[in-house]
Formats: C-alpha cells, sequence, structure tokens
C-alpha cells in the first residue's frame, strides 16, 4: 500500500469535506443577514 | 416535526441567487458555471418581471435539453464503448456513493439530535443527497407511510437542494484539489 497517496487522498478528502461544510454554513449566514436586514428596514 | 412558515421579502428572494453565486464564485470559481445556470433560472422566476422566459426555461426549454441530452449520450453509446467492465465498475461505485450519501445522511442528522434541542426527523437527512426532487419526494413518501400525519417535503426538499449546491461545490474542489495534491507526490 502506498501510504503517501492514501494520506494525499485523505488530505483532498479533508479539504473538500471542510469546502463544502464551509460553504453550505456561508449560504445559511447570507440568507440569515439578508432576511434580518429586510425584516429591520421594513419595520 | 414543527413547521414554521416564514414569510421572505421580495428583495430577499431576488439577492439570494446573487449572493448564492458570488459565495460559491470566492470559495469554488470552477463551480461558478453550475451554480450560475441554477441560480440564473431562480432569479429570472424570483424577480417576477420574466414570466415568459421563466415559464418557457422551465417547460420548453427544460424539455428541449432533456431531448437534446438524451440523444446526444444515446448517439455515442456504442456498442463498443458501452459494453465494457469498466462501465459496470462506474454503475457500482454510483451505487455504493448513493448507498453510503443516503445512509450517512440519517446517521449524520441522528448525531445532530444527540445535542439540538427540538429534534428533527433523521429521514431528512435521506434527503440530502444531488438527486433533486425524487430524493426529497421519496422521504416524504416514506415517512407519510410510517405515519399518516407526517409532512416533512418542505424540510427534505430544502436538505436536497443544499446537496445539489453542495454536490456541485464538493465536485469543483476536487477539480481543483486533486490536481494540486497529487501533482506533489
Amino acid at each position: 500500500m502506498d501510504m503517501q497517496l492514501i494520506g494525499a487522498g485523505l488530505e483532498v478528502t479533508a479539504f473538500g469535506l471542510g469546502g463544502v461544510f464551509a460553504v453550505l454554513i456561508l449560504f445559511y449566514i447570507a440568507t440569515k443577514i439578508m432576511l434580518g436586514i429586510s425584516n429591520k428596514t421594513s419595520k | 416535526m414543527p413547521y414554521n412558515q416564514v414569510e421572505v421579502p421580495r428583495i430577499v428572494e431576488i439577492l439570494f441567487p446573487i449572493m448564492i453565486t458570488l459565495i460559491a464564485g470566492i470559495v469554488a470559481p470552477i463551480s461558478v458555471a453550475l451554480i450560475g445556470s441554477l441560480m440564473f433560472g431562480n432569479l429570472i422566476r424570483a424577480c417576477g418581471v420574466l414570466t415568459r422566459l421563466s415559464n418557457a426555461a422551465q417547460n420548453e426549454l427544460a424539455n428541449l435539453i432533456t431531448l437534446l441530452l438524451g440523444i446526444t449520450i444515446g448517439s455515442t453509446m456504442t456498442a463498443e464503448a458501452f459494453l465494457d467492465i469498466r462501465t459496470i465498475m462506474i454503475m457500482g461505485m454510483g451505487l455504493v456513493a448513493f448507498i453510503f450519501d443516503t445512509a450517512g445522511g440519517v446517521l449524520f442528522a441522528k448525531l445532530l439530535n444527540l445535542f439540538l434541542p427540538t429534534k428533527v426527523n433523521p429521514m431528512i437527512g435521506a434527503a440530502g443527497i444531488s438527486a433533486f426532487p425524487m430524493s426529497g419526494r421519496v422521504v416524504q413518501r416514506m415517512a407519510a407511510k410510517e405515519d399518516p400525519t407526517n409532512f416533512i417535503l418542505m424540510q427534505a426538499m430544502s436538505a436536497n437542494v443544499a446537496g445539489q449546491l453542495g454536490s456541485v461545490v464538493a465536485g469543483s474542489l476536487i477539480l481543483a484539489l486533486v490536481p494540486a495534491v497529487f501533482s506533489a507526490l
């Protein structure tokens, strides 16, 4: 088994998973901020 | 599961696709072509002044693209290219990926339930895959079969859309990361 190759695969997996979760959390935060601002300005 | 209807102002509906495209473009630039197309459809529907274009995109254009894709793929699917052991391997890997994805979603929802004060139905986790909208519908059907008062369609659909966006971002991150990490080997 090529441990270096497995390590590179795990590195891609970790960065990929982290990136996807980060992007989805950013989408959530951006939507919440937009909703909050628009609710504040409409009052 | 409790469902709270939230009134979304028109300006947020219009800004949402623009913001999503911008964020996706900053984090994973390769995903902009796909996310941008998805969000363009969202924008022409949400803006309310392009009804004719929105209807055309939802009906005629969607049907035409489906037909063209089918014909294009079908015409290149020659026996020599298709009847190959690698085709079965690709289908097998896809099947395994879908099984792990569905099971992983349910298990992750169960893990979240350990910490959440308001528990969520773990079946929603199974809808977090990119097969839109079938997985959301199937989850709703299974939930209603267990208990006819169960109505988790909206939550399942939102998980389904998140899965769709997540798979686009994951694909673009892999396209960017694999050459960068593996070139060092």
